[in-house]
């Protein structure tokens, strides 16, 4: 069974450009998701930081979601975000993670596509015909002798 | 949910041969404005007359320090403009990226929203 939460504190990481909107919903009262909180985020300037965005104290749901809009032709970098919520009837307030893509600390080192050069000294045969280690048998241009003797014109004076 | 996956770059690595001069690496991404276009430009130094290799790494940022960023990039060696002691090699090379979690374009009306989450069963 889904527990009712009360939702207190939206907390994103971000860097913005221009600004934007963050919009909380969520399916109570009347069973159906609905705007609940709206928020305006503000320009960062330089790199990222984190704002918390305090809501009413008496926004509550099963279900919530969030959703994060630039203004204009603003940019957003979406690092991490958190809200602070209360599960109905228990005093404590607890902090859970929204699921945004996370953002590595790490930077990943990807090969360029340069074709590899070996290490290993290749062996390559220069194109020099091989030598026969046989003999080749080739005749001689001599004009046979036939065996019948032949007729021959003799040119003579007239 | 509607966001593309835009990386950040942070460096560049190149291992190569340039005995005749310096040759020049280029970089370029299509981000901002959505186009390949020419990012950084910087000197391979010139190298041993040994024709031995060396590496040379670029810092992949922009006027105001910020890691270049984009969908895609495209990496680029120009050779020196003689090959009187060689021509340049190129032997290997690595870039440094990061893909960010999530990157939203106002020009492309991209926004960032979660299906709905139950905090508690």
């Amino acid at each position: 069974m889904q527990q009712v939460a009360l939702f207190g504190i939206i907390e994103l990481e971000f860097h913005a450009t221009a600004g934007g909107t963050l919009t909380l919903r969520t399916d109570l009262p009347g069973d159906a998701m609905a705007v609940r909180e709206t928020r305006s985020i503000p320009t960062t300037s330089g790199s990222r930081r984190v704002v918390r965005f305090r809501l009413a104290g008496t926004t509550k749901g099963r279900l919530y979601s969030v959703k994060v809009v630039p203004t204009g032709a603003g940019i957003i970098r979406l690092y991490a975000g958190r809200i602070w919520a209360r599960l109905l009837p228990n005093p404590e307030w607890s902090w859970y993670s929204i699921p945004i893509p996370e953002t590595s600390e790490e930077w990943t080192a990807v090969p360029l596509p340069i074709p590899q050069t070996p290490q290993e000294w290749e062996r390559v045969q220069l194109p020099i015909p091989p030598t026969s280690e046989q003999w080749e048998r080739v005749a001689l241009p001599i004009k046979p002798t036939p065996a019948n003797p032949e007729w021959v014109d003799v040119p003579v004076d007239q | 949910m509607a966001f593309r996956k835009v990386a950040q770059f942070k460096e560049v690595s190149l291992e190569y041969v340039s005995p005749s001069g310096p040759s020049t690496f280029k970089f370029s991404t299509d981000m901002p404005g959505g186009e390949i276009a020419l990012r950084y430009t910087g000197t391979m130094p010139q190298t041993n007359p040994g024709h031995y290799p060396e590496t040379t790494t670029f810092s992949l940022v922009d006027d105001a320090g910020a890691p270049l960023e984009g969908t895609l990039y495209v990496p680029r060696v120009d050779p020196f403009a003689t090959s009187a002691n060689g021509g340049t090699q190129l032997r290997s090379g690595v870039v440094y990226l990061r893909p960010i979690g999530v990157y939203l374009d106002g020009t492309l009306n991209e926004f960032f929203e979660t299906m709905p989450i139950s905090v508690g069963v």
